[in-house]
Parts: structure tokens; C-alpha cells; sequence
């Protein structure tokens, strides 16, 4: 059955990759790869030395450096660099995906042009008063392909007539930018935030059932493109929950916790080791595949996602709008969701529950925000192991594909 | 496996382990510091003088207030001064068998304009951060005579943080919320600024606004109505708001700290934390209540 099943994922995911836009979507993705490799190291690096509260400059020196001090710096780098991933994959993908689709001699600059343009409008409109807002990539792709399409429906109403930076094609640039730039200034701004602390901390999230919807919806929504909130991916420790842990154990040590199971001590510590979709596991068999270009994706990408960034697989292999990948991300998540709770509700582990510099590995959180830190260390590395089982036979049939692709 | 791979396999266990022990053994300090800080049962009283007075200016209130106590529960009493070039020098102490010390924080720099008080708002920030290390404390009360009372007001819509201290009462003595105005239709900038910042102050926290009259309109200095002005800031946003204005010979700007009526309400509203009990006044009267 489960053989049957696995069969059926591997010809959906064949038939998915030679759709014309996803095939070029996934061109563009590896060739804005060393791109993202700059951005995640970067990343790390601010992460670990830059940034006020950096991890190294808070665990080893316990003060912040004057010199280091520049959150401005770094953090406008970070966001450069992020905007410009997502806006080359779009150029890229809408330059390759066009040019399948008109004829040779038709220059393509002119929609290339807007679409980049509107992704970048669309990035500067994600930093406003209210703090850094999100960028879902998935919603750039979403409106660049309706670009595109539109660009195709003039170029074929007007039967490839028009001259590439004539007057129609301008005034159908000048339409589209004007209907992106009001869509997306009039978005909600619910749809923007990166953080979304009052609604992870209401009851309904201290319950196994529901954290395990948020371990499967997450790597859904990072598949599909969209920004998982940072109370998931930072273990916001501003969590009504964590607080209501924390005071208890200030006031007794070994107090019974009002609210054991939550986001922070269940979906944070052991479904997204290594990133959304516990990607650690796979990262680590990444390293002993033989095929050349995938163990090199395992080098650049295993001490970034060690640190929860699986940014350089997201593009690389790619894990974005990939059936095959999103199966397994799943059940990774899931299980690490199940091993934790499980392991909480036996009394085997005391729940993760304090406040861990930020930059933390969620490998260690157990091992450093929990009250039994070896027995919880031993649940991130059965979560691990269990990872690793779950990827394997899906790593298998990815590299087998590879092979065959040449 | 491939060479490349054993390397950066090896590579991210050594990170891993290094990370692992390094982050533990800050664990274990930092949250040492915050166990002690939730259980610690010092409360202290933290006041703020005005513009152009010293760390002294509430010498003489705390020396009535210790000799009523007549040797029993004697406050202790500890003095900040944030200089010039924000460096803290401390005076005197904070004993730890005291629940109730007072600690006095004052600003060189202490001219009376609006910059300044937001400079000293933000200084005060890093003053609580500075004394919660070394007391660890979380519940306090707060007391600013005068422009104290805006550069308490000024923190605590910009910098408190209720995850790290805990704010149960704010009592300001004269505080001119709109500066010299006497009119309460024209609002100065602060007093608009400190409006729009209203809902980030605490909403479990109960104000007690103190005014003084002379003559009925100022209390020689500050005018009633600016004092007042400061029901625009609280009365929606926090717990309990209550205006009261006292008067009388003592009721004078510079002396309200040591109006003997001034005394009882400090004794009463924050020392014996009666928030229940009316304080008993003898020559002040109550002059509004708001409860949000």
C-alpha cells in the first residue's frame, strides 16, 4: 500500500516537473542559488556575531559589543539580500517562461523589467512603521505569473504585432503596475505580519491535536511560498503559554506546568529541527549522496540548517512547490510534533520552557530550555533518527530522478 | 562518504557541541538571575526628582517617613545618579532585609524642556535594567515630583516591559502634564505625545496624580489644570486613575514632597499598599476619580 502510494507521489511529481512554468521555475531557483548561499551565510554570520543580541556575543561574552553593535547595517543587508532572491527568481523565471512561449525574435526585457520592479515595490512595502513586515515569495510568484499570462494574452490578442517597447506593451506595464502596487498596498495587514503571538498564545494551542494541524500545515505553507510566523521558527518565549510555564517554575522548581504542550515546547523543539519540515535529517543525507551537485547543496546547506535555516535546500534541490519533498516534510514534522508530545505526556521529558539566546539550534533547546536537558536532548536526536528514516526512501527516489535527468 | 562530507560532517558536530556548552553554561547563570528575580520579595519605591533638583530632594520625606516608623521597617535608601555622560554613580545602600527600600534616581542632566525629559525616560530605562542585575527585583512603585512624574510617564509608554518588572503604583506629585499651560484645550507637544502613546502603559496600574493649590489656580509654579491634564493620559488606559489636589502653606511646588498630606498618601497608598483604604486627609481634597 504504502509502496502503491509512494509509486503515485514519484509519477505526480514527474508530471509536475515538466510543466512548462515549473520546470523554468526550478531552472531559476539553481541559478539564483549562489545567491541564497550568500543571503543564508549572511544570515548566519549576523545571526551568530552581528546582530545586538548574536548569539556567540551574548553566550561567550556576555555583553554586547559596542563595535558590533549596527542593527541597521546588518539587518538592511539581510533584507537586501533577501529581496534580491526573490526578485532575480522572478526576472529569471519570467525571462526563461516567456521566452518558451513567443517567438525568438520577441525581446522580453520590457516584462522582466516590470516584474522585478514589482517585486522589489512589493519588498519595500513590507517595511513600514509597524516594523519588518513579510514577503511571501509565493504571493511574488503568484502575481508575477498572472503577469505573464497577461503579457502572453496581449501578445496573442494582438497577434505578435506590437513592438516590444511600443506604446501597447507600455501602457499594459503602466496597467499592470498600477493594479499590483493598489492590491498590494490595500492587502490586509494581517496577511504581512510577521508575528502573530496573541493567536499562538490563545488555549486552543496547548493541546496535541492542534499543534499537531500547525506540524503539518507548516511545511505546507513554506512549500507554498508563504512566511511561517516567527512565534514558530524563533521560539518566541513571548508566548502566553511559555510565560505561564516560566512563572511556575520560578516560583517552585519542579512545579506541574499549566500548559506543558505549546508551541514553543512541542513544534519548535522537535517538528522544525533544522527548519520547517525538520530538514536537518535531510541535510545530513544530502552528505552521502553520490550524485555530485546534491552532495554539494549538503555541504553548503548542513551548518546553516543546523542553525534552522534550509534556505540553500529550499532552492537548491528545491524543496518550494515540490510534491515529493512536501510528503515527507510532513510526516518529519508530524513525528517530531508526536515524539515530543508523546515523550511530555509520559513524564519522560519536563517541557521546554525557558528563554535560550537567540540563534539557539532547536536541536539543543531540549538539552538547554528544559529541566531534564539530557533526556530531552535524547528526544531531538530520536526525532533525528526518525527524520532520517522518514527522508530516506523519498532522498532515494530524488537522486534516482536526478541520475536519470543526467 | 565522500571526504568533503566527513569534514563538514565533523565540522558541524565540533559547532554543535561547542554551542551546546557555551549556551548551557549561560543558562544556567542567566536564569539563576531570573529565578531570583520572580521569587525576590523586594518592592522597592522608586522616585524621581523634578527639574534642577538633586538625588537629595526627597531627603526629608524619607526622614519623616523612617521616623514615624520609629526603628521599626526603616527604609533603606539607595541614590542614582545618571551623570552627564550616562554613567551610574551610586550612594548609599539597599538593604535586603528591607521589603520597602527607596531608591532615588536623578538626572544631571535635568533642565526643564520636553528632549530632556524624554533623554531622562530613556536613562531611567537603563537605570531599572542597571538595578534589577544587582537587586533583582520585578514588583516596585514609582514616585515623581514634578517633571519626574512626566519622566516616569515617558518610560513607562516607551521603555517598560512588563515580561521584566512589574509597575504597581505611580504616584506624581505636581506634575505638569502640559507644561505651563493653563488652558486645557491647548495640549503642548509632550502632552499629544503622551496621549497617542496611552495604550502602551500598563493597563493593572493605579495612578495617583497629586496636585497643589495655593491659590486655587497654580501651586506657585505649576498650574492645577496642567496637573490635571494628566487624566487625559491615564484615566482610559490604566487600572485606576485618581486625582487629588491638596492645599495649604505646604502645598507649595517646591515642598510638596514634604506636605505633610503628601506623606500620608505615600504612606498609605504605597507603603502600606492599601489601595482599598482611603487615605486619611486632613487639609486636601479629593478632587476626581476615574476608573477605567
Amino acid at each position: 500500500m504504502a509502496t502503491k502510494v509512494f509509486h503515485k507521489l514519484q509519477r505526480l511529481d514527474h508530471a509536475w516537473l515538466s510543466l512548462s512554468p515549473i520546470k523554468n521555475l526550478f531552472l531559476s531557483f539553481k541559478q539564483v542559488l549562489p545567491l541564497v548561499i550568500i543571503d543564508t551565510y549572511w544570515r548566519l554570520f549576523s545571526k551568530l556575531f552581528l546582530a545586538p543580541d548574536a548569539f556567540f556575543t551574548t553566550v561567550l561574552f556576555r555583553y554586547h559589543s559596542k563595535a558590533l553593535r549596527t542593527p541597521f547595517l546588518t539587518q538592511g543587508i539581510t533584507n537586501i539580500l533577501d529581496y534580491l532572491v526573490v526578485t532575480f527568481v522572478v526576472a529569471i523565471w519570467t525571462k526563461k517562461y516567456l521566452g518558451e512561449h513567443l517567438d525568438n525574435d520577441r525581446d522580453t526585457l520590457l516584462p522582466v523589467t516590470v516584474n522585478f520592479g514589482l517585486v522589489l515595490m512589493q519588498a519595500f512595502l513590507t517595511v513600514s512603521n509597524q516594523g519588518q513586515l513579510t514577503l511571501h515569495m509565493g504571493l511574488a510568484l503568484l502575481i508575477a505569473y498572472l503577469v505573464n499570462l497577461s503579457y502572453l494574452g496581449l501578445t496573442k490578442i494582438t497577434k505578435n504585432h506590437l513592438p516590444d517597447m511600443g506604446f501597447g506593451y507600455l501602457i499594459w506595464a503602466a496597467l499592470i503596475s498600477i493594479a499590483v502596487t493598489y492590491l498590494h498596498a490595500n492587502m490586509p495587514f494581517i496577511l504581512s505580519q510577521g508575528t502573530y503571538t496573541t493567536f499562538f498564545s490563545s488555549d486552543f494551542f496547548a493541546h496535541f491535536y492542534s499543534l499537531a494541524i500547525v506540524a503539518v500545515l507548516t511545511p505546507i505553507l513554506f512549500v507554498l511560498g508563504i512566511s511561517i510566523p516567527l512565534d514558530l521558527t524563533t521560539g518566541a518565549t513571548d508566548l502566553a503559554q511559555v510565560n505561564a510555564n516560566l512563572n511556575s517554575v520560578y516560583q517552585s522548581v519542579m512545579a506541574t506546568l499549566p500548559q506543558p504542550q505549546n508551541i514553543y515546547s512541542v513544534i519548535t523543539s522537535s517538528a522544525l529541527i533544522g527548519g520547517v519540515g525538520a530538514t536537518l535529517a535531510l541535510a545530513l543525507l544530502l552528505l552521502l549522496s553520490r550524485n555530485k551537485e546534491n552532495r554539494r547543496i549538503g555541504l553548503w546547506t548542513l551548518i546553516p540548517t543546523l542553525f534552522d535555516n534550509n534556505q540553500i535546500m529550499a532552492y537548491g534541490l528545491p524543496l518550494f512547490f515540490r510534491p515529493l519533498t512536501l510528503v515527507p516534510m510532513i510526516l518529519s514534522s508530524l513525528w517530531g510534533s508526536l515524539a515530543a508530545s508523546v515523550a511530555i505526556k509520559v513524564g519522560f521529558i519536563r517541557p521546554v520552557v525557558f528563554s535560550v539566546p537567540n540563534g539557539s539550534p532547536h536541536l539543543l533547546l531540549g538539552f538547554l530550555a528544559s529541566q531534564t536537558p539530557w533526556r530531552s536532548l535524547l528526544v531531538s536526536f530520536i526525532v533525528l533518527l526518525g527524520a532520517i528514516c522518514i527522508y530516506w526512501p523519498f532522498v532515494k527516489s530524488l537522486l534516482a530522478q536526478e541520475e536519470n535527468h543526467g | 562518504m565522500a571526504k568533503s562530507s566527513k569534514f563538514i560532517f565533523i565540522l558541524a558536530i565540533f559547532i554543535t557541541i561547542v554551542t551546546a556548552f557555551s549556551a548551557h553554561s549561560w543558562m544556567q547563570s542567566e536564569h539563576h538571575n531570573d529565578r531570583a528575580i520572580q521569587r525576590s520579595k523586594i518592592d522597592p519605591v522608586i522616585f524621581v526628582p523634578g527639574s534642577s533638583a538633586s538625588v537629595n530632594r526627597f531627603d526629608d520625606l524619607f526622614a519623616t517617613i523612617n521616623a514615624k516608623e520609629r526603628g521599626k521597617n526603616v527604609h533603606s535608601v539607595l541614590k542614582v545618579l545618571v551623570k552627564e555622560d550616562g554613567t551610574l554613580s551610586y550612594s548609599g545602600h539597599l538593604s535586603s532585609e528591607n521589603r520597602r527600600p527607596f531608591i532615588v534616581v536623578g538626572f544631571e542632566r535635568n533642565q526643564d524642556n520636553y528632549p530632556t525629559i524624554k533623554a531622562d525616560g530613556e536613562s531611567l530605562s537603563k537605570v531599572m535594567t542597571s538595578l534589577q542585575k544587582k537587586y533583582y527585583f520585578r514588583n516596585f512603585s514609582a514616585v515623581g515630583h514634578s517633571n519626574g512624574g512626566l519622566i516616569w510617564t515617558h518610560y513607562l509608554e516607551n521603555y517598560y516591559n512588563s515580561t521584566n518588572f512589574h509597575i504597581k503604583t505611580l504616584m506624581t506629585l505636581g506634575s505638569p502634564f502640559n507644561f505651563s499651560e493653563t488652558s486645557t484645550t491647548k495640549r503642548t507637544t509632550m502632552l499629544t505625545d503622551m496621549i497617542n502613546n496611552s495604550d502602551n502603559l500598563p493597563s493593572d496600574l493605579v495612578v495617583y496624580s497629586v496636585a497643589g493649590s495655593e491659590d486655587y489656580t497654580d501651586d506657585g509654579i505649576v498650574p492645577v489644570q496642567s496637573v490635571l491634564s494628566g487624566k487625559y493620559v491615564f484615566q482610559k488606559s490604566v487600572a485606576k486613575y485618581t486625582q487629588t489636589t491638596v492645599s495649604g502653606e505646604n502645598a507649595q511646588h517646591s515642598n510638596l514632597p514634604e506636605n505633610p498630606d503628601v506623606v500620608n498618601l505615600i504612606n498609605e497608598l504605597i507603603l502600606n499598599n492599601s489601595r482599598d483604604k482611603r487615605p486619611t486627609l486632613d487639609r486636601s481634597q479629593q478632587s476626581s476619580t476615574g476608573n477605567n
